[in-house]
């Protein structure tokens, strides 16, 4: 481009702005390269691309049974599907809490599987041990284990801010182990059993058995992880988080006490991991080990599918691995695969994301690093 | 309260700082021995090139040096004549101190409404927020035309006052604004000094940090200028623009004196 044309342009320019020198609202049409640079998520169109994404996995899981099985095909479809969202729900709770904590404070929490592990022993020794009503035994283990996240935000996280996030990724490992040991000291006969009171019946409409914990556990997820929505849409607390996720300087800067949004994110990822916990623990009849913990590790590929810094991914990409996983239980039966195959599905899921989308079904494109 | 004999204009003061020093990653000096001071009500800008310390002073007053490893290690600062260099940046808002940042520094991905609250959140009564957010939109009408839309979309020009509405909303005393006019066409720099006259005119103390000389020296009515961590000149804005050396390097009018 030659000076005289760069020049008129210019010039152009000028005369526009001279046009509409206080007219600062007139509508802008905004270049396709301004409009990638902008975060995503938070746009009102986002939650529609979210149902669309979930309404178009179902609907290819059910394309490919519908046409793979006959006769009580769809009964089947049905009932695995249930118990997929069920346990997609616990995954999409402690993905949830993950992906809080990395929004608020950078750090790739591994002590979850240690929140899931003492929040479901202390919920037995609440429940069974000490005979306390359901509901008040997990409300107060629920309250306990938030304290106790929020503490070891304050006592050791906090000093990890300034840290490199890796430092502070290995000191989450370390607090993971002491958990899990303090656990393991203090319950340590085996055989303990934490049955929920909805037991195991079931209900079975229209042919398709559904159990009374799929009920409970979807219920569950969905009134907390709706609860958690409300309160960063609308509170304020929730709002100065939000702003602590995006930009601690500024919100710091704007009068938001950042030190409690980074204990609260704590608390409230070691809340969701107590629930999950026992939601987990019932689905196994409610035998009670400590392997409970490393169901985290299986919310890794929801988080990841879902985007590290999206929490609405986090739900979807939980809901996604769930169906999944508990899908391929249903109806994959290849005898060289060996027993339990399904519970390398997560991470089969988790495997071509990395590699070709590594930011994650919704999350922030620059946010990769795993 | 203290009155001011550093500035020459005598009254209370909102803001000094006595040989203030400031160290990053406890060995990088970018602050050495500043003393300024900010009268009640008038408004004092900082001139000075890159490096020259200034947005570290800035950090220094907000409390945000915690953020970027660097520290205080000398010197004292006060707000309204009390001591201020160990507040944490949300009771230095509780005090009346609001700040600008460089860049603008909004929340792309919340509305135009989110971004206001957050600049209320250390009011606690809600009423006052929403009477202090119904006026502000009332100053800014295009604000209230767009309090729905998501921030990001909005133009340079756009989210700066925006950037400054969100410090009004804590009702502040005294407003620090750093580089205000940075990276915007002349006529909305205009545009934004401007409404730093207005604010002004309201009686708010303003703290105005920029590279643009002419703009902060037709706002300011004393000045200060940095360079390498220290205050090399200071005057009043009248003395400042007849000084050689100012109009040299910062207003663009060397080789004057040659031709």
């Amino acid at each position: 481009m030659s000076l005289r044309q760069r020049l008129a342009i210019i010039g152009s320019q000028f005369k526009k702005n001279a046009d509409q020198p206080v007219e600062l609202s007139s509508s802008r049409q905004l270049s396709s390269e301004q409009q990638k640079s902008l975060p995503q998520k938070s746009l009102p169109q986002t939650t529609v691309t979210y149902a669309v994404w979930i309404l178009g996995a179902l609907a290819a899981v059910l394309l490919v049974v519908s046409l793979a099985d006959g006769g009580d095909g769809r009964e089947k479809f049905l009932q695995l599907l249930v118990g997929g969202i069920a346990l997609g729900s616990i995954y999409a709770l402690l993905s949830f809490g993950f992906v809080i904590v990395y929004k608020a404070t950078g750090v790739f929490n591994l002590a979850q599987g240690g929140f899931v592990l003492l929040g479901t022993y202390l919920a037995y020794q609440f429940y069974v041990d000490w005979g306390w009503i359901f509901g008040l035994a997990l409300a107060a283990t629920v309250i306990v284990m938030a304290a106790v996240g929020a503490g070891i935000e304050r006592v050791v996280m906090r000093k990890m801010l300034t840290k490199p996030t890796f430092t502070a990724i290995m000191v989450t490992l370390a607090i993971l182990i002491v958990l899990e040991q303090i656990t393991r000291s203090i319950w340590n006969s085996p055989g303990l059993v934490l049955a929920a009171p909805w037991g195991t019946g079931r209900i079975q409409p229209g042919g398709v058995t559904i159990r009374y914990l799929d009920f409970w556990t979807v219920g569950f997820t969905f009134v907390l992880l709706g609860a958690f929505f409300l309160f960063f849409r609308y509170s304020r607390l929730g709002l100065g988080m939000r702003a602590t996720a995006f930009d601690r300087e500024v919100a710091s800067a704007q009068g938001v006490r950042v030190g409690l949004s980074f204990a609260l994110s704590w608390a409230i990822a070691a809340a969701v991991a107590t629930v999950a916990g026992v939601l987990l623990t019932s689905r196994s009849g409610g035998a009670l080990t400590p392997a409970v913990g490393y169901v985290a590790l299986r919310a890794f590929p929801a988080m990841i599918l879902g985007g590290l810094d999206s929490t609405g991914g986090a739900v979807a990409g939980g809901v996604i691995i769930g169906v999944a996983e508990v899908m391929v239980q249903g109806y994959v039966d290849v005898d060289w695969l060996g027993e339990s195959f399904e519970t390398v599905v997560p991470y089969l899921v988790m495997l071509p994301i990395l590699l070709w989308r590594p930011h994650g079904l919704f999350g922030t494109k620059a946010v990769e690093r795993v | 309260m203290d009155t001011s004999k550093v500035s020459g204009v005598s009254g209370p003061l909102a803001m000094e700082v006595d040989a203030l020093s400031v160290v990053y990653q406890r060995s990088i000096k970018a602050l050495q021995g500043v003393s300024l001071a900010v009268p009640q009500g008038e408004v004092v800008a900082i001139l000075g090139a890159n490096g020259a310390g200034k947005t570290t002073f800035l950090r220094t007053i907000s409390g945000l040096l915690g953020f970027h490893g660097g520290a205080i290690t000398s010197g004292s600062y006060r707000l309204w004549g009390r001591s201020a260099e160990k507040l944490a940046p949300q009771s230095i808002v509780r005090r009346g101190v609001s700040q600008v940042m460089e860049g603008r520094r909004i929340m792309a991905q919340m509305t135009v409404e989110e971004n206001l609250d957050l600049g209320a959140i250390s009011v606690r009564s809600r009423r006052e927020t929403a009477e202090r957010k119904h006026q502000l939109l009332e100053q800014f009408p295009w604000l209230g035309e767009r309090r729905h839309s998501v921030a990001g979309y909005l133009s340079g020009g756009e989210q700066q006052m925006l950037a400054i509405a969100r410090a009004l909303m804590s009702n502040p005393r005294f407003i620090i604004l750093d580089e205000p006019s940075l990276g915007l066409a002349p006529i909305i720099a205009r545009q934004i000094a401007g409404i730093i006259a207005e604010i002004a005119a309201d009686g708010t103390t303003v703290l105005l940090v920029e590279q643009n000389a002419a703009m902060a020296l037709s706002l300011c009515s004393y000045a200060y200028v940095f360079q390498t961590g220290k205050v090399a000149k200071q005057g009043t804005a009248e003395d400042l623009l007849d000084d050689q050396y100012i109009q040299e390097l910062y207003l663009g009018l060397a080789g004057a004196e040659a031709t």
